[in-house]
């Protein structure tokens, strides 16, 4: 029972920053979905919206059916324990071993003690869970390793795993390839997609490589300045769009110095 | 512009911080009427000076009053009672440490990490967190304002010699040291992997437990060993009052000018703090390479 989402002329302004200004998307159960644009574009903003730890300014996000803004805060927390984030910069423990990481995905549904038991006498049970995740992932070797030893692909899985481990349902990566290096890019995008497949989430990435996005998601979102230019399976998506999609930055450099 | 040039300082600033250092240096050892050259003229008799240091080249394990009987059994317990006494004050400091270094940070309440939407714990936290910070930072700058030998007079007159007089002299000023610098690492440990957890649904005492505490634990553990190889030495100095660490048996052999076994004390001192030394910097590489 994966989550469907939706967002309704939500808007977010930082300050006098408009972040996002109006944006429409639906996205159904168990779908794969790639938010493209150049960076700045709005992508990660309208990520945080779906994983609900920022609410719209204006507008409304539903999860699961369910309005976030309208959930308590026991209920909030409870929705936010399903959903798994694999964020640019990974956001993990690295003084801590691997398993202890992975371990920490499930911190909404465990007790204070019980997660200190799970980082510091982790049960046969637990071990045997993470053991497969990591096998899942590929590097089911690492363990007990720390984490600060691993190599910028691994810490990946590590993340991945993590995410994982919260029995998502919704399942959000932030420029997934850039933590990794461009030749580890393709193997970063299809390890998610695999999982995402596997687990039947529903999955959704920002992603500025525009040719990877076509490659690995039969959808692709525009998104350009806080708006929705364009959503589109990616069999039909057109040059001329891409082409507008990022060439516009010019003249947004032009206006940007002309308001100084 | 402006902001790179507030964050930090011109070279012309940072040359009038070096001269403020060193003229207030000079004019303090001129308010004192140091002069370099005629200190060696106020020393009362180069004998003994002679003495003292040639006994460095010379200590010894039988006592030099005559009676020739064996120094080893004292040294050991001078050692045993010093190594005791910090062993247990800083026990009881690491505990005010960790305690008092908690509360005194505003890492538990202050920040993205208590979100104040979200329920009424982490509103209550976010409203007596302040307080509790505040009155906590005063308690520990009194603690660690009054030296441990200060201490420990105040508690000899109050006790008596006691063991307890002992160890809190030295727990209460570490405790109050560790309780700053804790509540400072945490502080400036990263949040991002906390913040995460947070966004997984995690609850703020749980996410300060995985996500932030496990960043600021090996600096932690780096200090509390730097401040135990500390308590060593206010342990041996306590012997002074009258404790039975070092300090008591280096006092007695002093009054009777026995400076080889000064000496001797003072070897054993060394080479217990050099033993610490070897064994927090195993347990560091330890850390490191496992």
């Amino acid at each position: 029972m994966t989550w469907d989402l939706s967002v309704r002329n939500a808007s977010v302004r930082f300050g006098t920053t408009v972040a996002l200004d109006g944006v429409d998307l639906a996205i159904k159960a168990g779908e794969s979905v790639a938010l493209v644009g150049p960076s700045g574009s709005g992508k990660t903003t309208l990520l945080r919206l779906l994983g609900a730890v920022l609410s719209p300014t204006a507008g409304s996000v539903r999860i699961d059916g369910t309005d976030v803004a309208q959930r308590s805060p026991r209920d909030l927390r409870a929705l936010r324990s399903r959903i798994g984030t694999v964020p640019q910069d990974l956001r993990l423990v690295p003084e801590l071993r691997v398993y202890q990481n992975v371990a920490a995905g499930r911190v909404g549904r465990r007790s204070f003690l019980g997660l200190t038991r799970d980082l510091l006498f982790p049960a046969q049970a637990t071990l045997t869970e993470i053991h497969t995740l990591l096998d899942r992932v590929g590097i089911e070797e690492k363990l007990y390793h720390r984490v600060d030893q691993l190599s910028g692909g691994q810490r990946q899985r590590v993340a991945v795993a993590r995410a994982l481990y919260q029995e998502p349902e919704l399942l959000l990566a932030d420029e997934p390839v850039s933590s990794v290096d461009p030749a580890r890019a393709r193997d970063a995008l299809e390890l998610l997609c695999k999982v995402a497949a596997e687990h039947h989430l529903t999955f959704v990435t920002s992603l500025h490589h525009i040719d990877l996005a076509r490659e690995f998601f039969p959808r692709l979102v525009g998104v350009r300045r806080g708006r929705i230019e364009f959503d589109v399976r990616s069999e039909d998506v057109d040059e001329g769009a891409i082409e507008r999609l990022y060439s516009l930055e010019a003249d947004e450099l032009l206006e940007e110095g002309a308001t100084r | 512009m402006s902001a790179v040039r507030s964050r930090g300082r011109t070279p012309s600033e940072r040359l009038r911080v070096v001269v403020g250092i060193v003229l207030a240096a000079i004019l303090a050892a001129v308010y004192l009427g140091l002069d370099p050259t005629e200190f060696f003229s106020h020393v009362r008799s180069w004998k003994v000076v002679r003495e003292f240091f040639g006994a460095a080249l010379a200590p010894t394990l039988t006592s030099e009053s005559g009676s020739g009987y064996f120094l080893l059994p004292q040294i050991w317990e001078g050692l045993h009672a010093t190594v005791v006494f910090a062993v247990a004050g800083m026990g009881l400091a690491l505990v005010i440490g960790t305690v008092f270094g908690f509360l005194a940070s505003s890492a538990w309440w202050e920040g993205e990490l208590v979100d104040a939407s979200s329920g009424w714990t982490d509103r209550a936290v976010r409203a007596i967190g302040p307080v509790v910070t505040g009155t906590v930072r005063v308690i520990i700058a009194f603690l660690r304002s009054i030296h441990e030998l200060l201490w420990a007079m105040l508690f000899l007159s109050a006790f008596g010699i006691s063991n307890a007089a002992a160890v809190l002299a030295i727990a209460l000023p570490y405790g109050g040291v560790l309780a700053k610098i804790f509540s400072e690492m945490l502080d400036e440990a990263p949040r991002d992997a906390a913040s995460l957890l947070r966004a997984a649904g995690g609850g703020s005492g749980t996410v300060l437990l995985v996500g932030l505490m496990p960043r600021a634990l090996p600096d932690i553990a780096t200090y509390s060993f730097y401040r135990f190889e500390c308590a060593l030495r206010s342990s041996a100095v306590l012997g002074f009052f009258g404790f039975p660490t070092l300090g008591y048996y280096i006092s007695a052999s002093f009054e009777n000018l026995y400076y080889r076994e000064v000496w001797s004390y003072l070897y054993a001192l060394i080479l217990l703090v050099g033993v610490v030394e070897l064994w927090s910097g195993w347990l560091r590489r330890r850390q490191e390479f496992a």
